[in-house]
């Protein structure tokens, strides 16, 4: 099947095997290596990435499903290179990352929910990422991160 | 300002922040084009004695499957195929009959996948 998707601002075009995951799309056709697959099963949100402004996990989504839409990676969030878009200064800032397999999707997870919700509480923050899984931090720098990143 | 006892900035974070890491799977060098991968079916049974394999007269080759070296049938390690794509798990499979494996993928649902289809056939 053909697939064209917008990602990060540019036209991505591939002819896919129907059954192509989004991540995959992404990885092996835009080349966009930063959104990981950790899991494949939706648990873990590694893949987490933002279709048309609402957060997705890649590899629950066929790439035909993306067909025409926007698609925003973690590659695409800083408007110039050697910049970085607040929330990635503030996972900077707070030490939110250690090994950084989790970080792409625990970005781009934490934007959609300042996206949804401007100033969350600590309380919220944590059930709102509670669909992405880190083994190094035990989340609590993430979550004074994306507090720091959300308007107080 | 000694780094003891202070906070540092990570120089790594920008690139992990950015562009992300470079992990296996992410590696994109010439070298590896064309490599083969490979995906295992863990056994469902944490502590057992193989008794018998029947691996060996397994098919080998095919539009999606390379020759396999070895199979691998000790430990949990039961059963390896080199892959030519990611999602190539059931088709790693398939020449056993299986044509569908319910989500998520376990190793009790590849092997009762197996089973049931080779008690089908």
């Amino acid at each position: 099947v053909k697939v064209t998707v917008t990602v990060n601002g540019g036209e991505v075009a591939a002819e896919v095997a129907d059954r192509t995951l989004l991540v995959h799309f992404l990885r092996d056709e835009a080349g966009l290596t930063a959104t990981n697959i950790g899991c494949d099963t939706s648990s873990c949100g590694a893949c987490t990435v933002l279709l048309d402004g609402e957060s997705v996990k890649s590899c629950t989504v066929l790439a035909a499903q993306a067909d025409g839409c926007e698609v925003t990676t973690v590659e695409g969030l800083a408007s110039d290179p050697g910049d970085m878009h607040p929330m990635q200064r503030a996972f900077r800032a707070e030490h939110a990352l250690q090994c950084g397999f989790c970080t792409p999707g625990m970005i781009m997870a934490a934007i959609s929910l300042l996206a949804e919700n401007p100033s969350p509480t600590e309380e919220e923050v944590r059930s709102g990422l509670e669909g992405n899984l880190c083994r190094c931090t035990g989340y609590h720098n993430i979550v004074r991160a994306v507090l720091a990143a959300g308007e107080g | 300002m000694s780094i003891l006892g202070t906070r540092v900035l990570r120089t790594e974070d920008p690139r992990l922040l950015t562009a992300g890491g470079t992990y296996v799977d992410d590696l994109r060098v010439p070298e590896l084009a064309g490599a083969a991968r490979v995906t295992f079916v863990r056994s469902p049974l944490a502590h057992a004695r193989i008794t018998g394999s029947d691996a060996a007269p397994l098919p080998l080759g095919g539009p999606w499957l390379e020759p396999l070296p070895a199979v691998v049938d000790l430990g949990e390690a039961m059963a390896g195929r080199t892959l030519l794509f990611p999602d190539a798990g059931s088709n790693a499979v398939s020449h056993l009959g299986v044509r569908h494996i319910d989500m998520p993928t376990t190793p009790a649902r590849v092997w009762a996948a197996i089973s049931q289809a080779r008690e089908s056939q």
